[in-house]
């Protein structure tokens, strides 16, 4: 069973190949600037340099987002194209929990985060009990203010995860103390060989049907939403 | 010889608000063309919104190139080179596209070819027409309005454009202007066929020898002639004076492609673009250049007018003879220059 893994959401460029749960490949860059330009010849690499034939593969997983709009547009299209054209399944995994299996056997809360601007993320919370995630709530974007004050209300210990951890650390143990913990910075970058692992046996995706999770309107339409209730 | 092997063109088309695709054999024959329209999502919003445009192309987009390909009765396999629009046009939108050709190039090993979407739109007319060079192609739309000299086949040379608004463009804020709902251009062009042009507006030829336009001037100049006559108390003939506006924008896109015609010895007009749907466009043509002038006008039908991928396969069989292919690092350009092919 060869197995592609795809991961644009956010600015890092993830794929992996994977040979019954074994890893071929796993390739991870930080610097590739445009994944619309970069992914398909990274995959193409990635294939040949493991002597694979794109018709060889028996299935395709990817992460669904919530992240950079464009960048999960990208990674579902190409999925949905090689599901498709290859007649293999397609699977799909919130980018999220991706960016949380990082620290899977860490005991407690773990909250991976997106910046999503404004001084926003695209989150969710999980529970690692005895190295599985539980999700906790679903993909939701929100302020970072008001999601560390709920989560200071909690009186638990949470660690906070994914590689725009960074940009929110002051405001954070502003609002939380000691309540957050932070993960070491290589413990930030999505380790896409590890979805394999997570995907478990989940259903797999309707191929045609299939769109990426925004978790949230895009603008215009939300100002249409509201216009309309208003009215 | 009776071996030339036919070509088979998969032609996948997402520059704005149209997921399209479509296989043509031989550059002139359809045989799947299948548009999935999002226009009535855009309604809503009075005109195209990118980020909803982007989020429509992905849903679609696997489901619109299967129904090509299933209408065509071939499988991939029988595809000779996958044709995908490079640009201009949105470029979140572009490369829903182009990601999905790059996909299926590398899997089937199958050439890739970028296409200009103004070349789409000037070959489409390839499907209707025998074309004899040197070509002009008046080209039309919400976004362009070009004279494109075509010395031989695959060679553009744009002669004249717009400095301002596209001619589509002040279509649809004319239309606003007289509150008709989006996309305005088309019931413009209905109301003027009731209508006679009674307001006197203007028309900008520019500098004497150029094939240029301008048509922001125009547009403000209905603007003010509906301030000015609801000022006065008097109400306006909305059918008058959109003939007035439809008079003014032909005559100067009909006489200043006439001009170029004869400064540049040529014989055959091609129009594109949805404008080119307009039917007091396509009466003054007929009527100017082919019963006036004895040329020849070619103005492919309605759906071949406006956005679609059997144009993009059109012009994609022509850079496949051509070898014009793209390694798989293609990426959209909104601004793309349309040059040789
Ligand atoms: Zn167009």
């Amino acid at each position: 069973m060869l197995t592609l893994v795809i991961d644009t959401s956010t600015s890092t460029s993830c794929v992996a190949l994977t040979k019954n749960g074994k890893i071929l490949t796993e390739y991870i860059s930080n610097t590739d600037k445009n994944h619309s330009e970069t992914l398909v010849p990274r995959i193409d690499t990635v294939l040949k340099n493991a002597n694979i034939k794109p018709k060889d593969l028996s299935r395709i997983i990817v992460a669904k987002g919530p992240g950079s709009y464009t960048g999960v547009r990208i990674g579902v299209t190409v999925a949905k194209t090689l599901a498709w054209t290859l007649k293999v399944p397609l699977y799909s995994i919130s980018s999220l929990e991706v960016i949380a299996s990082s620290v899977e056997h860490f005991h407690g809360i773990v909250i991976p985060i997106v910046d999503a601007r404004r001084n926003t993320v695209y989150t969710s919370a999980f529970e690692t009990v005895n190295g599985k995630l539980n999700q906790l709530n679903e993909e939701t974007h929100v302020s970072i203010e008001e999601w560390a004050g709920i989560w200071k209300k909690s009186n638990k210990r949470v660690l906070w995860i994914g590689s725009d951890v960074f940009k929110f650390k002051d405001v954070i143990t502003e609002i939380m103390g000691d309540q957050a913990i932070f993960a070491p910075e290589y413990l930030n970058v999505p380790r896409l060989s590890k979805i394999e692992y997570i995907l478990g046996n989940r259903d797999e995706e309707n191929i045609h049907a299939f769109v990426p999770e925004y978790a949230k309107l895009a603008e215009a339409e939300a100002k249409w939403l509201e216009a309309q209730n208003n009215k | 010889m009776n071996n030339k092997k036919d070509i088979h063109i998969l032609g996948i088309e997402t520059s704005c608000d149209e997921t399209a695709a479509a296989v043509v054999k031989n550059g002139k024959a359809i045989l799947s063309n299948i548009v999935m329209s999002q226009i009535d999502s855009h309604k809503r919003f009075g005109g195209v919104v990118p980020e909803v445009a982007s989020r429509h192309h992905v849903e679609v987009i696997t489901a619109v190139i299967e129904e090509a390909l299933e209408d065509a009765g071939l499988s991939i396999e029988d595809i000779d080179g996958i044709a995908v629009t490079e640009g201009p046009g949105l470029v979140g939108s572009l490369l829903i596209g182009i990601n999905a050709a790059k996909t299926l190039a590398l899997v089937h090993d199958k050439p890739l070819i970028p296409v200009h979407h103004i070349a789409g739109h000037i070959y489409a007319n390839n499907l209707v027409d025998d074309l004899n060079y040197p070509l002009l192609a008046l080209v039309v739309s919400g976004g362009h309005t070009e004279l494109v000299l075509i010395r031989e086949e695959g060679q553009f040379e744009v002669i004249g454009e717009t400095r301002d608004d596209a001619a589509g463009e002040a279509y649809d804020k004319v239309a606003r202007t007289l509150n008709l709902p989006y996309p305005g251009g088309p019931l413009l062009d209905k109301l003027a066929q009731e209508g006679k042009p009674n307001y006197k507006l203007p028309i900008a030829w520019l500098e004497q020898n150029s094939f240029d336009f301008s048509f922001s001037g125009l547009k403000s100049a209905v603007i003010n002639t509906v301030h000015n006559i609801t000022q006065r108390g008097e109400l306006i003939v909305p059918e008058d004076l959109a003939a007035s506006f439809q008079e003014s924008v032909t005559e100067v896109l009909v006489e200043k492609a006439k001009r170029a015609m004869q400064e540049h010895n040529v014989t055959q007009l091609v129009v594109a673009g949805g404008v080119a749907a307009n039917k007091g466009l396509r009466e003054k043509l007929k009527n100017v250049l082919e019963e006036g002038h004895g040329y020849k006008v070619t103005i492919p039908p309605l759906n071949l007018c406006t956005d679609n991928a059997a144009m993009i396969a059109a012009a994609g069989t022509i850079a496949f003879r051509n070898k014009k292919f793209a390694s798989l690092n293609l990426n959209g350009v909104p601004g793309l220059e349309l040059e040789s092919m």
